[in-house]
């Protein structure tokens, strides 16, 4: 309520105040810090027993990878849609010098480069590293590339009598296995033999250039005819296989009543998405871990997802994808590396292995741990007054970070009126103000002074 | 193989003699002389001449013109056409005689047939020229004439095709006995070159006088072998085609890729024509000297036909085209695959870099796909 007035001796001024309750007011989706971010940059940790891991800052899962290269005695066959990670890299090279050969498939410079300038899973950075390693690399491994090869894997001679290997969320580079929240399945023989089949198909059908010298790239020339089998156990996408999607379809539907699921990117229009919504909107328990980013498709997804009543949480440096369920069978997990898009479950190069027993509870176990520790949950129906502290609304298409508080005070300085008779009743336009700031108070105070119009301006009004 | 090529200095003598010859003019009523004797079974007698030629005129007339035959050797004493005259019948010229002082450049190089390169009237000398030999004389340092050699005296009733700048045809009519040898100069240097390959030869003259010439009648192959010199055991005549004998390891890899060679040959010979300066042959086919030479050969060969990736079936054709190439070594042996990638592991450049060959051979081996 406007209250007070003071005189100089100059001008008359009138100081108004106005306190809004904002408890009330609707908020815009927005992540809400429920947690502080762990200085451990990955949440989970410890987890003995299993083959599946998560990446930790201490880089186990790099030494793992690195031990299986530096014990391969005939071929390694790897594929990261970017590698510039120093000591895998040197490993590789290490194999190589030993008469190892190394076979690599990546992603093409042409798609990183188109990539790295969106909303990315890499920076710039990590792209020129990424093009220095291949660059270091030419003549000694050998690598393809393609613009749709994104799935992560590291295979020790798959036709070997110690076949050996792991499926990754992380790409190979060094913040990807230190940093990110993601995850490593030790593969099962019959699993790298199987994964070997889908190396062939993306060496041998789907590569479009190849890395044979420092020369640079070059187009690849298909050989002569030769059949690869499709691989059974291991769910995939390639151009010609899709079993990654029917994997994923398949778990939601026989979901009894949970499903976690992680991701990075997701897609609203995707079927599979689409899947998930329906099962949290037919009240099954359904658990999202997202990296909060400020892609639409994603947002609207999630977005989608909290409003059916999924939780959703995030963490920043998130990248691992994965999907667990409670089926008639018991728990069941898909660890994979596409997202959850049409590039990814339908077009590309993607790998997943479906987890049972023992190493679904340890992917169940990594949920439950990443409900307690994931800093962020995004919230569609907050109103103002339900939060307190830091929260990164979702609007117009873009994140904008804001503090909440319970009560504050806003000088809106002075205004000029033109005529004397609005001094008393001038109030400003508050909305501008609560729209574009960085700071929202349940309780908002506004102060202002307002001046009365000078003479010149009374006369001009007057002769107007 | 490209033709060899021999070539050496022509070796010249330079004379100088009084000597009448005969240069070559269209005259085209001496011409119709020795047409009308021709008609007449080879001869023109005065009478002839006059009726036929003169209309009717003298008979004196005619034999003014049949005399004028004869002393330019065109008619003999009975008015019998002569070869100078039949010569004279095929090129529409006739010899014109002219007497004086000329400088004769000669040849006895075996190549070239006519031994008269040149001959030119030796100039007028000037009022300088006279004073010097004046002073010469008093000093005893002019050239006395001396009797022509035989061979020089035997030219004449020969006609020649001069090789000068503007060249010419001559007839020499005779030569005084006494003459001069004359020292060689800088514009006396010619050179000779015979160009010769299995369809045909070619001679010419080059420098300061310029000639194709008639090559002589040579068979290719005598002439190659005997050109080889100490090369001729290695030149394996009777194969097909004909080729050199040659190691492995002395090939570079442009003469193993191609099977030819640049022969290198010092100062080669060929029976009866002389010796020539040392010279190159390109392109002369090559094979391989012993059959470890061969293995060596067709595995080199084979490394670099690896240009692409090649699984079982490709590899084999490789290897089978690779031996087609060795007919003279059936037994040849080459490596399997994985041999040859495993050999070619080991070399890697500077940069520990694999060559491309190598990953074309064992990429297929590691990712095998299944036979369709």
């Amino acid at each position: 309520m406007p209250a007070g007035s003071v005189s100089t001796v100059k001008e008359t001024a009138f100081q108004g105040q106005k306190t809004i309750d904002r408890r009330d007011e609707v908020l815009p989706p927005l992540w809400v810090q429920s947690h502080n971010l762990s200085h451990e940059a990955n949440p989970v940790r410890g987890w003995n027993g299993s083959r599946v891991s998560p990446i930790d800052s201490d880089g186990s899962v790099r030494t793992k990878l690195v031990d299986i290269v530096d014990e391969a005695d005939q071929v390694v066959c790897v594929c990261s849609f970017i590698i510039a990670d120093k000591s895998v890299v040197e490993a590789l090279l290490r194999a190589g010098s030993r008469g190892v050969r190394v076979y690599l498939l990546t992603a093409s410079e042409n798609l990183l480069l188109k990539e790295s300038k969106m909303d990315s899973e890499f920076d710039a950075e990590r792209l020129r590293d990424h093009i220095e390693t291949l660059r270091s690399v030419a003549g000694r491994i050998l690598v393809r590339t393609s613009e749709h090869f994104h799935s992560k894997f590291v295979l020790a001679d798959p036709n070997g009598r110690n076949p050996r290997g792991y499926l990754l969320t992380a790409n190979l580079t060094a913040e990807a296995l230190t940093r990110n929240v993601e995850l490593a399945v030790e593969l099962t023989v019959p699993e790298v033999q199987d994964l070997f089949k889908q190396f062939l198909i993306g060496f041998w059908k789907e590569s479009s250039s190849e890395l044979l010298d420092k020369g640079g790239l070059s187009k690849v020339e298909p050989i002569a005819s030769g059949r690869i089998e499709s691989p059974k156990n291991i769910p995939c996408t390639t151009s010609e296989v899709h079993t990654l999607r029917s994997t994923a379809d398949r778990l939601i539907e026989d979901a009894r009543n949970e499903i976690i699921v992680s991701s990075f990117g997701f897609d609203l229009q995707h079927e599979t998405v689409q899947k998930l919504v329906a099962a949290a909107t037919a009240g099954k328990n359904v658990h999202v871990f997202a990296r909060p980013r400020p892609s639409k498709s994603t947002m609207d997804a999630l977005v989608a997802l909290r409003k059916a009543g999924a939780v959703v949480r995030g963490h920043p440096w998130l990248h691992a994808k994965c999907l667990v369920v409670d089926t008639e069978r018991g728990w069941t997990g898909l660890v994979m590396t596409a997202n959850f898009e049409k590039r990814g479950l339908d077009e590309g190069f993607e790998t997943g292995v479906i987890l049972r027993d023992k190493d679904a509870m340890t992917m169940l176990d990594f949920a439950e741990s990443w409900k307690e520790r994931f800093p962020l949950e995004l919230f569609v129906d907050r109103r103002v007054g339900q939060v307190d502290g830091e929260a990164t609304l979702w609007k117009d298409g873009e994140l904008r970070k804001v503090t909440i508080g319970k009560k504050g005070k806003t000088d809106l300085h002075e205004f000029r009126v033109k005529k004397v008779e609005e001094v008393a009743g001038f109030e400003p336009d508050f909305t501008r103000v609560v729209e574009g700031g960085l700071e929202i108070f349940q309780e908002h105070t506004f102060v202002w002074t307002v001046l009365a119009p000078r003479p010149e301006d009374t006369a001009e009004s007057k002769t107007t | 193989m490209k033709p060899l090529e021999l070539s050496r200095q022509l070796k010249v003598e330079k004379y100088e003699a009084i000597m009448e010859i005969g240069r070559q003019q269209r005259r085209e009523e001496l011409l119709a002389v020795l047409m009308l004797a021709e008609e007449h079974g080879g001869r023109a007698s005065p009478k002839d001449v006059s009726q036929e030629l003169l209309q009717g005129r003298p008979e004196l007339v005619g034999k003014a013109i049949v005399d004028r035959c004869t002393d330019l050797g065109l008619l003999d004493e009975t008015g019998t056409i002569t070869q100078i005259g039949k010569q004279a019948l095929r090129t529409g010229n006739v010899f014109i005689p002219e007497k004086g002082r000329y400088i004769l450049w000669f040849t006895d190089d075996p190549l070239v047939a006519q031994k008269v390169i040149h001959i030119e009237p030796k100039e007028e000398s000037q009022l300088n020229d006279e004073v010097a030999a004046i002073k010469n004389r008093a000093t005893n340092q002019t050239p006395k004439p001396e009797p022509l050699p035989q061979k020089i005296m035997d030219l004449p009733g020969g006609i020649y095709e001069l090789m000068g700048k503007d060249g010419g045809t001559v007839v020499i009519r005779s030569i005084e006995a006494q003459g001069l040898t004359c020292p060689l100069g800088p514009n006396d240097n010619a050179r000779i070159t015979l160009r010769i390959d299995h369809t045909g030869s070619r001679l010419n003259i080059s420098g300061s006088f310029e000639r194709l010439l008639k090559a002589p009648s040579l068979d290719f192959e005598e002439v190659w072998v005997s050109a080889l010199g100490s090369l001729a055991k290695l030149w394996a005549n009777s194969r097909e085609p004909p080729a050199l004998k040659t190691s492995f390891d002395e090939l570079s890899p442009k003469e193993l890729a191609s099977f030819s060679k640049t022969v290198f040959l010092s100062r080669p010979t060929i029976v009866g024509y002389g010796e020539f300066d040392d010279t190159s042959v390109d392109d002369v086919p090559i094979f391989p000297k012993t059959s470890a030479d061969a293995a060596s050969w067709a595995k080199w060969i084979l490394k670099r036909s690896v240009n692409a990736y090649t699984d079982e079936e490709r590899y084999k054709s490789l290897v089978d085209t690779c031996k087609s190439r060795f007919p003279d070594f059936p037994g040849i042996e080459l490596p399997d695959a994985e041999k040859l990638a495993a050999e070619l592991a080991t070399e890697k450049d500077i940069d520990g870099a694999l060559p491309k060959a190598y990953w074309y051979l064992q990429a297929p081996l590691d990712l095998r796909m299944t036979k369709s």
